[in-house]
Order: C-alpha cells, then structure tokens, then sequence
C-alpha cells in the first residue's frame, strides 16, 4: 500500500465493569473488545460485522474516543488519539465522526432540526457568524436529500429514514474524513435502507469520505464495503477484501456466518449448505480460553482450546485468527 | 450503486406532510393536548377563581369594614335588624365561656360568623388561602430549585459527587416526612435562623416554606437524577459529546430542557402535597403563626368551636380539599400532555 492509512488501531482492548463491591459475585470485568488491530485507508469501506453484543458498536466508539479506550493505540492520521483529553480530543472530532444506530435516539426531541444540524458549526465555528451557519444547513439538507423547510421542524415529525438523514447531516456539518456509521440501516424498513445506502455511497463519492460500516447485515455489508473485519466475541477473526472473503471464507466462524446469509436466487447462486452453529455466544465476562470460537468449531482440535490464535496475514491482503484456517475456496 | 438519491424518500414510512402553520413543537403538542383536556381546564379555572379570591382579601376586608387579624371581643353584628354581641355567653351546658355568633350569610357581614376571637372567620379565611397558597408555591418552587440543582448534578458528575448527594439525600429520605417537618418545626419557629446572609425571623412565612421545601427535596431528585443518568447516556448526548461540544452546553442544551417537562408535571403534584402538609404544620400551631391565618390554624381555631360552631373547621377544611382536589386533577392533565407514560405518584408518608 502506497497511501498512508487514515486510522490504524493497535492492540485496541476495552472492558467495562459491571456490578459493585456489593452486588453477588462482586465486581466482573467484560472484555468488550479484546486486543483489535486493524487499519482504514483513505477513501474505502471498511465493513465491520458480527452478531449482535460482538463488541463492533464498543469498537467503533472506542475509535471516535467516545469512550475511555482501556489499553492499546488509535492512531488518527498518524497522531494517537487514544490518551488524549476531552479538550484535546475536540479539533480531532471535526475530522471524524459518527452516525448512530437508532435514528429515534441520536435526536434530541426538544430542538429543532435546524439547530440539531448547526450545533457542531455553533460550537467549533461561532467566528461564522449566524447567517454562514444557516446557509451551511441549508447546504447540508439539500446534500443528504431533505427540503429547507425541514429545518424548522422537529425530529418527531420525521420518519426513520428522514432522521437518519438528519444523523448524516450533523455528522457531515463540520466536514469529517472519516465517518464511523454504527448500524446505520439496521433500524430502518429494508426500503429505506436501500435510500441510505445509497445516500451513503453517494457521499462517500462526492466528498471522498472514508467510512467504517458496522452492521450485522451481510448482504449490506458485501454491498457497502471494500473490505471486511469480522468480529466474535470482541476480537477480529477474519479480515480482507469483501469479495475474496465472502467467496472463500478462512475462519470457520466467517464461513458459518456466511453460509446464513439468504439467497434470493437458490437456481442462480446455488444452495450452499447451511452451517447451523450449535450453542450461544459465550460470555465476554468469562471467555473461553485458547481460541474463543473453539466452543462452537466445528473444526476444533484440542490445540485450540489452549492455545490463542493470532490474527496473522494469509496473503498481503488477508488475515485470519484460526490454527486450521479453511484452505480451498470452494470446500464446504 | 451510486444512483440518485432523491428517489421517492417523502414517501417513506409515513412521512411529514406539509404543514401551513409552522412547526409543532414538543411544547406546542402538550399545551394543545392540555387545553382540549376538560377536566384539566375546569381544574384550572377554579384555581385560578380560588388564587384571585384569596388575593382579594383586602378588598374584602376594607369593604366590610372588619380587621380579621385584632381580636374583636367586644364588637357586635347586625343580625335579622338586631345588634348582636360577636361573642355571647355560652347557654349550653355549664354556661362557661363564649359561643361567637353564628353564619349570617350576608356577604360582608360575618358571612361564615365570627371564631372565638370575634373575627369574620369568612375575611381570614381569605387571608389565610393568601398564605397558604403562597407557602405552597413558595415551597414548591424551593423543592423543585434544590432538586434540580442536586439531581442533576449527581446524575450528570455521577462518581464521588454522586455517591455523597445519593447517601444524604438517602439519609434525609429515611425520615417519614410528616416528622421531619415537624422536628424541623419545633425546632426552628420559636427562633431567627440565618443561612449565610440571610435571616429568617420566627414568624416569617420563609419558615414554613423552608421546612416544606426541604423535606421534599430527595423525592423530586431522585428522579431527577435518574433521568439525567438515563439522558446522559443517550445517543444524542453521545452524538453531542461526538461533535466536541462541551460538557456545559450538553448539559443546558441537551439534558436539562429533557428533565423541564419532569419538573413541570411535579409542580401542581407538588402544590397539592406542600398545601396538606401546610395545614398539618400550621393546625398543629408549628406552621403559620396568629395573628397570621392560614387554612391550617382556622381548622384549629375551629375545633373547640366544633359542636356549636362547625363552619369555622368546615370552611378551612372545604378550602383545603376543592384546592388539593383542583390541583390533582390539573396535575394529571399537566402530566398526560407532557409525559404520559411517568409513573409520578409521589404521596405523603
């Protein structure tokens, strides 16, 4: 790669507590996310999938620093955001931002749509002057597709799909490079979601931003994406680019997730065997030892439950975390 | 896949249709779903008819000609064309003491009788809903004030500051309110107290409005606070917190006009308790002091007089409960326009 990445993420962990000194079984520590490295360069998609409670929504805050990040580096173009304060966080945050999940409520209810989308102008450019700020909002509500008299109204009044737009809007007001969309779709009908992806795709190519597109929907992720992480129980078990993951999945888990996406034409695409995973997602507070899928593998030998596989590249642009990745492309 | 944007989005899910008259805004939908209210407005009216009444007091007295806060033991009353002593010797019994005249039911004329000071009992009772109405709000607008103050800054500092204002406001919660009140009562009305540079003297009404005031603060934070909490980890405040806006203006812009209409659906609830506890302070003779009235201390000028004269304990009493009623019934349509799915009841224990 010639391009210098835009975000690189080293070794990046984050735990939560939860309970108290108090509560039965005292205080319990969820790794949340667990030792994640990855890379974004500039201008592409990275898609970020996995099951829901992955830790990929954890990850992709960890990144915009909207939380405390608990060990390793994020290093924004080339400067490591993950220690910085709140006040030196704040020039960083007009260059990165964040699209939310739930378009109901990532807007506040008692404002008004215009000053929803004018609060990052009237906190990092009050210098503009009113008059810049509002032709500036008018400016980012003809680019994510709404009408100017949208702007006197409140988010109530507005559908899913609209106030998602609203979400772009805001998120677009200060210029950003890099925009973390957090499921950005998910909470949308699938009409919808086709306008918003498409919106998104649009963007991206105006305004050549580079996006993190984290969803659990693979279909729209092979969609969106130039390349893919897969996550399991807060780590990256596979990543590369979209096409060559999806055709030949490594890791075992990134086949199986695979293998359930729906197929409209089953003539067409060909039937592939349906993997069924048996069991639950373990629990984060207490991950398996040794490889954290190997409760589930269908393929997993005794070294695998002692030993951690590492994220190791199979090829310049793959990596997979397994010790027996899947080898031909077409087994299955 | 990057194809034009603009296809057919207004029609989605219900979209906004095109409005003459501006924006609705959240405030803009509960004062119109107030106002269609019936009950509400009816409520509202008599309040409104009770408050300028009790503000009239002293037009009332002026025009009848009676000063409702000396004793008048020797005066008389015009009653049927014959002058009347306002306190006759009792008849009954062993012929001890004085009974006060009776209602005459003329309008300026010792209406509801004289108690047994001989004073028009009808002239202090609207002198007494003056204070009483004035202590309830008085006390309503201290306990909202502290609460928000409190509430909001544990929930929104959260950490050692929260841990210190939950465990105090626990402390002052693990009193039953009535005796609180009362404690703080015995304590304070027979003296000045001074906070800081301020003096309250022992017979000034920001006694009563204090102690109601205080001990309702960890009832109204408590809430408060877990409402901050709750807001404080939304996606919007995230969002906000995204876009680098500092912590203040997250706080005055996006958290505090989300707990308004909280405190709004608390005030008529709160009145309505603050005025029952009042009364109970002011009967017991630990609240609004004589001459002073309040419907408290008639009801306690009127038990003694309760065989022969009920109307001095009935009046206070049927100001106290239309009032207490009126606010209720308000306050339930104050909530359903502004928060209709809050579990607010919050009584006296």
């Amino acid at each position: 790669m010639t391009v210098a990445p835009l975000l690189i993420a080293k070794n990046v962990s984050k735990c939560f507590t939860v309970g108290s000194r108090f509560s039965a079984g005292g205080v319990k520590v969820v790794h949340a996310v667990d030792d994640v490295s990855l890379e974004v360069r500039p201008g592409e998609t990275l898609g970020l999938v996995g099951e829901s409670g992955c830790g990929k929504s954890t990850l992709g805050r960890c990144l915009t620093r909207l939380y405390e990040v608990s060990g390793g580096e994020i290093l924004f173009e080339s400067e490591d955001i993950a220690r910085k304060t709140t006040a030196q966080l704040r020039p960083m945050r007009q260059r990165m931002q964040m699209v939310f999940q739930d378009p109901y409520a990532s807007l506040n209810p008692r404002r008004r749509v215009g000053d929803i989308i004018a609060e990052p102008l009237r906190v990092h450019h009050a210098d503009r002057g009113t008059a810049k700020i509002a032709a500036r909002v008018r400016e980012l509500i003809d680019l994510v597709g709404l009408a100017p008299d949208h702007i006197e109204r409140y988010p109530h009044e507005f559908s899913g799909g609209q106030r998602q737009r609203i979400g772009i809007a805001r998120a677009l007001a200060l210029e950003p490079k890099l925009l973390v969309l957090d499921e950005p779709v998910s909470a949308l009908d699938v009409s919808v979601q086709a306008q918003i992806v498409n919106l998104l795709a649009d963007l991206q190519e105006r305004l050549a931003l580079t996006y993190i597109f984290i969803a659990h929907d693979l279909s729209v992720v092979r969609q969106v994406s130039n390349r893919v992480a897969v996550m399991y129980l807060g780590s990256i078990v596979e990543t590369g680019d979209t096409e060559q993951v999806f055709r030949a999945p490594q890791h075992p888990y990134t086949q199986a997730l695979i293998s359930a996406v729906p197929v409209a034409d089953v003539r067409r695409d060909g039937r592939t065997a349906r993997i069924v995973l048996t069991g639950d997602v373990p629990s984060p507070i207490n991950p398996p030892s040794g490889c954290r899928f190997h409760t589930r593998c269908r393929f997993a030998q005794d070294s695998c439950k002692t030993e951690r596989p590492l994220l190791t590249a199979s090829s310049t642009v793959r990596a997979v975390a397994c010790h027996f990745p899947l080898a031909t492309p077409n087994s299955a | 896949m990057a194809e034009t944007v603009m296809t057919g989005e207004m029609q989605e899910g219900g979209g906004v249709k095109p409005r003459a008259s501006g924006a609705q805004g959240p405030w803009a939908l509960a004062f119109r779903k107030l106002t269609a209210d019936r009950a509400a407005m009816v409520a509202l009216a008599a309040l409104i008819l009770i408050a300028l009444i009790c503000i009239a007091a002293p037009l009332y007295a002026s025009w009848s000609h009676t000063d409702p806060f000396r004793s008048n033991l020797d005066g008389q009353v015009m009653v049927d064309g014959k002058l009347v002593a306002a306190l006759e010797q009792s008849t009954e019994g062993l012929g001890l003491g004085y009974t006060p005249v009776g209602p005459t039911w003329q309008l300026g004329n010792y209406f509801l009788g004289a108690d047994n000071q001989g004073r028009d009992v009808f002239a202090r009772l609207l002198y007494a809903g003056r204070n009483s109405l004035l202590i309830a709000s008085g006390a309503t607008l201290f306990t909202l004030i502290m609460a928000t103050i409190v509430g909001a800054s544990a929930g929104f500092f959260g950490g050692i500051t929260d841990a210190v204002i939950s465990r105090v406001l626990d402390i002052l919660w693990a009193f039953p309110i009535y005796l609180l009140a009362i404690c703080l009562s015995v304590v304070l009305i027979n003296q000045s107290m001074k906070i800081g540079p301020i003096t309250i003297d022992s017979g000034s009404l920001l006694l009563p409005i204090f102690i109601i005031g205080i001990v309702y603060v960890p009832y109204v934070a408590r809430p408060i606070r877990g409402q901050v909490l709750s807001l404080r980890r939304s996606e919007f405040v995230l969002a906000a917190i995204g876009l680098g806006v500092p912590s203040s203006r997250i706080l005055f812009r996006d958290i505090l006009p989300n707990v308004l209409p909280t405190l709004i659906v608390f005030i008529p609830i709160m009145m309505a308790i603050d005025m029952l506890v009042e009364a109970a302070l002011s009967f017991l003779s630990i609240g609004v002091q004589q001459p002073d009235a309040s419907w408290g201390t008639i009801i306690q000028d009127g038990v003694g007089l309760l065989y022969t004269r009920p109307w001095v304990a009935l009046s206070g009493g049927i100001a106290i409960a239309l009032t207490v009623l009126a606010l209720n019934v308000f306050g339930d349509g104050v909530r359903d326009a502004l928060d209709p799915k809050a579990k607010l009841r919050i009584g006296a224990k």
